[in-house]
């Protein structure tokens, strides 16, 4: 009994310290290569800014700044802008951007829609016959299945047109204001 | 009471209780309502499963495009013998929405003003609107 006693606690020692080995090998591989990533990071992010300068490059202005407003202890990266520097480079920037025209175009006020092409003769003639019949549906005081159709092929004319959403509107007040019934069996409105 | 008739009873019982549908869980609520006012100006609300299962013979609600893409919504409420209708096309607002009112099933509420306009539409899902 002793013996199986000493043989679990022994087996249980032993699987305790293969844990914490496996883990303290694992942590310190992932510090290796978490070490090793930054490494390879702060070499790709100092040959991209060495591109970046490149292609940017201008000779130096008199006063010793570049030209796009930059002061070169700030593009190296080696100084803190003071308050003259981010005016500076307001400055520049606002320059620019007078140059380039982009500050006037968004001033300009949006140009008012176009006003819609006029009616073509037909459509004049839909206008007039749908007009008529909507008259005539609204003093019956009642819409028939046939008056829908008729009005809306009239209407179909008119896609999209204020004319015909005036005269849907007209029986839509006529309906609100019970001054016309419309039938059951119509498939809605025109 | 004797034990023949305890056996029976309770083998009543049981089959009644097997027999018996379970019961739907859940909170379910339709409705169907519309007004009016002295200019025209209106409101329906409810689903469209309540304007259906309303006790009105004539009931109906509707949002409508048609070919020419003129949206509109109508509505019919009996009352009694009476029935009185609703209609309005939408306006530019509730318009970006009708493709939606027309495949919704839960509450809706819609407005229109003097000039027929529908000026809001409000459109709100929840289980115990439809049957899914």
């Amino acid at each position: 009994m002793t013996a199986h006693v000493l043989r679990m606690g022994f087996l249980g020692l032993t699987s305790a310290l293969g844990s914490a080995m496996a883990c303290w090998l694992a942590m310190s591989q992932g510090q290796q290569a978490q070490d090793l990533r930054m490494q390879q990071l702060s070499t790709e992010v100092a040959a991209l800014r060495r591109v970046v300068q490149a292609m940017n490059h201008v000779p130096d202005s008199p006063s010793g700044s570049r030209s796009a407003g930059i002061p070169p202890s700030l593009a190296s990266g080696s100084a803190r802008p003071t308050a003259e520097d981010l005016d500076a480079i307001a400055q520049r920037m606002a320059t620019l951007l007078k140059e380039s025209g982009a500050l006037a175009m968004g001033s300009r006020e949006a140009a008012p829609p176009a006003p819609p092409p006029p009616l073509s003769p037909e459509q004049r003639e839909s206008v007039a016959r749908a007009g008529s019949l909507v008259e005539r549906v609204v003093s019956s005081g009642r819409m028939t299945a046939e008056d829908v159709l008729e009005i809306r092929h009239e209407l179909s004319q008119l896609r999209g047109r204020a004319e015909a959403e005036e005269l849907r509107r007209r029986l839509v007040v006529a309906i609100n204001q019970n001054r016309l019934i419309p039938s059951d069996q119509a498939d809605g409105l025109p | 009471m004797s034990h023949t008739s305890k056996t029976w009873a309770a083998a009543v019982c049981l089959a009644t209780l097997m027999t018996t549908p379970a019961a739907l869980a859940g909170f379910q609520t339709e409705s169907a309502n519309c007004y009016k006012n002295a200019d025209g100006s209106g409101r329906c609300y409810g689903s469209l499963l309540g304007f259906r299962n309303h006790s009105g013979a004539n009931t109906q609600a509707s949002f409508t495009r048609t070919s020419t893409s003129a949206l509109y919504f109508n509505a019919a409420l009996t009352s009694g013998t009476t029935t009185e209708y609703f209609s309005c096309t939408a306006d530019a607002v509730t318009g970006a929405q009708w493709s939606k009112a027309m495949n919704h099933q839960g509450y809706f509420s819609i407005y229109w003003n003097a000039l027929g306009e529908c000026y809001s539409l409000f459109l709100n899902n929840g289980s115990q609107y439809s049957h899914f």
